[in-house]
């Protein structure tokens, strides 16, 4: 089938409305946002699980391979496309399916904004717990791929926790379902976490079953600001070692804690040398005795202030200011390498003060931002992508951090995931044996190679 | 091509994180990457990087854009979409002048006032009768053409070149646009009619032009600068204390626009900030310089209203919180919010016809957001606004109308 011939076919499938194969449609399909590119056949939009059927099966027939995409916001590379592929966008089968509060079950349409399901949800007094700092624009489809985590999950966990069932696509063109409605996880092979994560490489997901939660009676949110970097790294340490599970303990440096302000004008004080934003939910009455262990911790640790938000509109400030982040950097520097890190939490301040040490030695402007509590950090390396001496000082660096991360009992992705992008270190933390086992995993759903190829391993067609 | 590398350092600090996606009312209406705010960035640097042509489908990337500016003030980086958009318009018309020729055509109308008048003249006789008698156009691109008003004769040629009051206070000098001159004659009237009721002497030139926002915002700023020359004389000739537009988008044209349009010409400069600086909305002018005497204001029928911001008002000018004032100081309307006050009601100037299915899919969500809040008026400050969002009511068969601020204090000012 030639390339023209494809086309005319993904037409018939999924109506001509729904398919890009103009130059510039393809060009806006051909990134993320990560600093990567590539240029596909086609992108189409499917609205059903029947659409997707189709496009399998012409796949398996036209020897193509197919993209699945949300709203290509992965820091990863994830949804990078090749001159044999077609991306598959999901936004476009976006219902809600059904909110069930007497069994906090949702099932929704893979392409649903996470924000857009979460606003729903509140109006029936639920939530849907793992939030990525993207969330208002990310798809609940694209946070499955990836395993999305979010400031939320120190204490509630991350998307793997909230998927009950999927209803997917193989990629021989079957449909199956895998888990439901139900708690307890099926017996047997657990289909439903293989596929989460997986980042479309082993079945296009068309339908979610989400686990969702009631919303909590009372919440704070308490600012912490420091003087010095290392002494919010041990309030981290010593808030996790007391026996305290704040729903978030959210750290930013001083570079970062700039660029936010600079995007938000939130009122955070710029010569600080860390803050942490914590926050804490559950019983009314249990909130003002964890709220005075936390002051003293943090005291302990040499606190410059620490203030609590006493207004629905502070929070939503601190917030906002956290969520900007990755996003507001680029006042500072056009281009930013992030890692995706995770240490085990008593080694949150070697992997803080082993970071400062790598920027410094590699001489390099690093902000460090990170979902403390669990011990997942983005380092941020500010960068020039036009300035070829220290792009390679940046790939040093990089190199420099997932290695340290590993000696320290650690990984190299908590949740953004492996894409491209790091597929260079995956060998670092899995042995020989591990990677035989993801390729016999990847061949026995797609042995022909079929969905997201070329991503998180290289595999021998 | 000078156009976009000035502004190439804004494009390549767009990270593509895709924070502006929400923001975006085209995005989330068509849902295709080209049609938000970081597809469309990501289009502009690949034009200047000389990976792809400026074809049909660049254009209408471009120019499907609603220049609402959500998405600068959803970018964690600073970068205005908008401002971007505005570049890649000017450096299209720099390239092959505007396309396609109705949208050339319509621009330079609107610049013209006598071409102007001919055109409402001619829609008000002849078309708009056509247009009736033509089955199933009653709505045409999304706007309700058999209830579209016209004005019997122009504003400016209903009143005097100036209206003076007894104990003046304040000489203000009024820019009436082109739809409240052709169109909604009444909100011009509602206008003078609370000045007067407040002291000030009211100044009508009557050499007025379009403000030249539409053609600024296509790129032709030769002619934008043309019509900004000949408002900034004439009303500077009249030496007012202030100049009133009622008009949002006239608004940031006058006070804002213009400045960036003269950046390139230091020796007008002073001569255009002198006549910026004086340039008020008209609620904006109510609430912060004339103190509202709301004794004055009489009670008349129980009425629940709501608020659209229009983009350039809420965005552009920033105000936001004056007309909302001015509405709850008015004895017995019930002042309710919508949802998503402030987001674009989908009118955008050349937009709504030249992109009409998108164009009305983003005014069906405001006018569904208009019937959950209860509300059984609409006010807003944009003539623009008040068409598009009618037209859409009618066109749901809804029963709320939409009005001015103005139209809703001058009544207040009636026994």
């Amino acid at each position: 089938m030639t390339d023209k011939e494809i086309i005319e076919q993904l037409k018939k499938i999924v109506g001509e409305k729904n398919v890009q194969a103009d130059k510039i449609g393809l060009t806006s399909y051909g990134y993320d946002a990560t600093l990567l590119s590539g240029v596909g056949l086609a992108a189409v939009f499917p609205l059903s699980t029947e659409h997707v059927v189709k496009l399998v099966k012409l796949a398996n027939e036209a020897g193509f391979s197919l993209i699945p995409r949300g709203a290509g916001t992965n820091l990863s590379g994830g949804t990078i496309p090749d001159e044999r592929s077609v991306t598959v966008n999901f936004n476009r089968m976006k219902k809600i399916l059904d909110i069930d509060t007497d069994n906090f079950v949702a099932v929704v349409e893979p392409g649903l904004v996470n924000f857009d399901l979460q606003a729903e949800l509140e109006k029936e007094g639920f939530y849907y717990p793992p939030d990525p700092a993207s969330y208002k624009a990310t798809t609940l489809g694209g946070n499955l791929g990836e395993c999305s985590g979010g400031p939320r999950c120190f204490k509630y966990g991350v998307t793997r926790d909230y998927i009950l069932g999927l209803e997917v696509v193989l990629p021989n063109g079957k449909v199956i379902q895998t888990g439901g409605r139900n708690f307890n996880s099926e017996p047997e092979y657990d289909l439903t976490r293989i596929i989460v994560g997986s980042e479309g490489t082993l079945a296009l997901i068309t339908k979610i079953f989400l686990r969702i939660l009631p919303l909590p009676a009372a919440k704070k949110t308490m600012l912490a600001i420091y003087n010095r970097v290392e002494d919010a790294s041990q309030t981290v340490s010593d808030i996790v070692a007391a026996g305290i599970v704040p729903t978030t303990l959210e750290m930013m440096d001083n570079l970062l804690i700039n660029t936010a302000e600079d995007a938000t004008g939130a009122g955070l004080p710029r010569d600080a040398g860390a803050l942490l934003i914590i926050e804490i939910d559950g019983h009314p009455e249990d909130m003002d005795e964890q709220v005075e262990t936390i002051a003293g911790i943090c005291k302990k640790a040499r606190v410059r202030e620490f203030k609590i938000a006493r207004t629905a509109a502070e929070v939503d400030q601190l917030w906002l200011a956290r969520r900007v982040v990755i996003g507001s950097v680029a006042r500072r520097r056009p281009s930013y390498s992030l890692q995706d890190i995770t240490v085990p939490r008593s080694m949150f301040p070697n992997m803080v003060s082993g970071i400062l040490q790598i920027a410094k030695e590699r001489n390099l402007e690093v902000g460090i931002l990170a979902h403390a509590g669990d011990g997942n950090m983005h380092p941020l390396v500010l960068f020039d992508q036009r300035i070829e001496e220290e792009v390679e000082r940046v790939h040093l660096a990089e190199k420099d951090i997932c290695t340290l991360a590993l000696e320290l009992g650690g990984t190299m992705s908590g949740e953004h995931g492996i894409g491209l992008l790091k597929k260079k270190y995956i060998t670092l933390e899995f042995s020989p044996v591990a990677m035989d086992c993801f390729a016999k995993i990847k061949n026995s759903f797609d042995p022909r190679h079929l969905l997201n190829p070329g991503k998180i391993m290289n595999l021998q067609s | 091509m000078g156009v976009l590398n000035d502004v190439y350092e804004m494009l390549n600090t767009c990270n593509k994180c895709g924070f502006c996606l929400t923001a975006c009312k085209t995005y989330k209406t068509d849902l295709r990457e080209p049609m938000s705010p970081r597809g469309r960035i990501q289009l502009i640097k690949k034009l200047v990087d000389g990976v792809i042509e400026p074809d049909r489908d660049y254009e209408d990337a471009i120019n499907s854009c609603l220049l609402c500016g959500e998405c600068a003030v959803a970018c964690p980086s600073g970068v205005k979409g908008n401002e971007l958009v505005l570049a890649a318009r000017r450096d299209l018309k720099l390239r092959h002048g505007i396309k396609p020729f109705a949208k050339s055509f319509a621009l330079k109308t609107l610049a013209s006032p006598s071409r102007l008048e001919h055109g409402f003249n001619f829609f008000k006789g002849v078309g708009k009768g056509i247009l009736k008698k033509v089955d199933g156009l009653d709505y045409f691109r999304g706007v309700d053409i058999r209830n579209m008003p016209v004005a019997e004769k122009p504003f400016l040629e209903q009143v005097p070149e100036q209206i003076t009051v007894s104990n003046p206070q304040k000489k203000v000098a009024f820019f009436v646009g082109c739809f409240l001159n052709h169109s909604l004659d009444g909100t011009a009237h509602s206008v003078v009619k609370v000045l007067t009721k407040n002291n000030c002497d009211v100044i009508l030139p009557k050499d007025q032009v379009c403000c030249g926002l539409p053609q600024y915002a296509y790129g032709d700023f030769e002619r934008a600068k043309a019509n900004a020359r000949k408002t900034i004389e004439s009303f500077l000739d009249c030496k007012p204390d202030a100049v009133l537009t009622a008009c949002a988008s006239c608004g940031s044209m006058l006070r804002d626009e213009y400045l960036k349009l003269f950046a390139d010409e230091p020796g007008y400069l002073p001569r255009v900030k002198e006549f910026c600086a004086k340039v008020f909305e008209f609620s904006e002018f109510v609430e912060d310089q004339i103190k509202l005497d709301e004794s004055k204001l009489k009670a008349h029928t129980s009425v629940k209203v709501t608020y659209h911001d229009p983009c350039h008002m809420a965005r552009h000018l920033k105000i936001t919180s004056q007309p909302r004032k001015v509405l709850r100081s008015i004895p017995r309307l019930q002042f309710v919010e919508m949802n998503e006050a402030n987001r674009c009601c989908g009118a955008s100037g050349l937009v709504q016809a030249f992109y009409h299915e998108l164009s009305t899919d983003i005014t069906r969500q405001k006018t569904q957001n208009i019937v959950d809040s209860g509300a059984e008026v609409v006010a807003t400050s944009c003539p623009a606004c008040m068409l598009r969002i009618q037209g859409g009511l009618n066109f749901a068969g809804k029963k709320q109308t939409v009005v001015h601020v103005a139209d809703l204090l001058a009544k207040a000012y009636e026994d």
